[in-house]
């Protein structure tokens, strides 16, 4: 009997194979100051509608939106710095990031040079570093995205590792077991 | 579906729902002799399993929880089992948060259990499609009972987060669906080949 119930959850691991974890993730990039990015479920869907929650990394709320049809957003922050993200897709499922619009190279040089006599050049600049900026957010994109999706994936491995992890609790209670009532001896 | 993650749950709910887990995970140790820890620990791997994948379903996908069956199959000992395959799934793909194991615990465990205590009397091999409607029903039951009170210590955390009750409607009404569909015919199923291990007494004689 035992037998047949391993074999029939042998059957049931091996047709749940392609079938992926149940987990919302929240991907967010930075373009040019702005944060945007979209809420997904690992194992498809994307929640809509959902509350989005931008605070302070010391937890201020600073704005609070919801997401598109696509569970994509959009949030322009009034100066760059530390933000941490919320989803709450209102089915009991969250999510977070922690996301810096530091460093952007547009502000330090834009900040940097503001004498009128190199003003085209430092404008130019500012300019430049900014389409270099986008193209390889676009670029970088897929890339973050696919490793997004990746993490939370659930592995066949770490399956089989949990299995034996339960079978080997269960022969250690048993074990424990035999010894305190003298069975084992 | 109802691994609620760290830092959502305010502490009074985290206390009580720990207490209440770990108060549970004492029963259903103390319960559990020699001869049923192989079987606990199968219906754990299943949880841990059913539990970690999850299918497309319209704009979202769930995953089974399956804490009636099991809740049927086990009585308190259910606990345990969904314990430790929660304790995995926190440990190995980050679901759910370590501090929220107690009420996660409670979540899925407690509603099985207490339906499947309701209806164990009238599970018996002599009617098995009966037997089999009833079971559907309070796995259905428990999946919506589920719900409930995730939605309610989200809301008594963190009133700004408080789940619509529309969208928990989409989400979990089609999983009682399906849970009573898998429940019913592993109970079927069950009586048929092994009616003690669901508790079903009409030949054997035998309780759990």
């Amino acid at each position: 009997m035992t037998r047949r119930l391993a074999a029939a959850l042998a059957a049931f691991l091996l047709l749940a194979l392609p079938a992926e974890a149940h987990r919302l993730k929240l991907f967010a990039q930075v373009t040019v100051g702005t944060i945007a990015g979209y809420g997904f479920y690992i194992g498809g869907g994307r929640p809509q509608g959902a509350d989005l929650v931008i605070a302070t990394p010391d937890g201020e709320e600073l704005s609070r939106l919801k997401t598109g049809d696509d569970g994509g957003f959009s949030f322009t922050p009034p100066a760059p710095g530390r933000y941490h993200l919320t989803l709450a897709a209102g089915d009991g499922h969250f999510a977070d990031i922690d996301i810096s619009t530091d460093g952007m190279p547009v502000t330090a040089a834009a900040a940097a040079d503001a004498s009128p006599a190199n003003a085209l050049p430092a404008d130019l600049d500012a300019r430049i570093a900014q389409s270099v900026d986008a193209a390889v957010a676009r670029q970088i994109r897929p890339l973050l995205e696919a490793y997004d999706a990746a993490e939370g994936r659930v592995r066949f491995n770490d399956l089989v590792g949990g299995v034996g992890w339960i079978a080997g609790m269960a022969g250690l209670w048993a074990w424990l077991r035999s010894r305190r009532s003298g069975h084992g001896n | 579906m109802a691994h609620i993650p760290d830092g959502i749950l305010s502490l009074p709910v985290l206390a009580a729902g720990t207490l209440a887990g770990a108060g549970g995970l004492m029963l259903g140790i103390r319960r559990l002799g020699d001869r049923d820890i192989p079987r606990t620990a199968l219906l754990a791997a299943v949880f841990f399993i059913a539990s970690s994948l999850a299918f497309p379903l319209g704009p979202t996908s769930v995953h089974l929880l399956l804490g009636g069956l099991i809740g049927l199959m086990l009585g308190w000992k259910a606990f345990p089992a969904i314990f430790v395959g929660l304790l995995l799934q926190a440990l190995l793909f980050g679901f759910g948060g370590l501090t929220t194991l107690g009420v996660d615990l409670v979540n899925m465990a407690l509603p099985g259990v207490a339906l499947a205590a309701a209806v164990r009397r009238f599970v018996d091999a002599g009617h098995p499609s009966r037997s089999a409607a009833l079971v559907g029903m309070a796995a259905a039951l428990s999946v919506i009972v589920t719900a409930g009170l995730v939605g309610l210590e989200i809301a008594l955390s963190e009133p700004a987060f408080a789940p619509a009750v529309g969208v928990m409607a989409a989400a979990y009404l089609p999983l009682a669906a399906i849970e009573a569909v898998v429940s019913a015919f592993v109970t079927l199923y069950l009586l048929k080949v092994k009616p003690e291990m669901i508790g079903a007494s009409a030949f054997t004689g035998t309780s759990p």
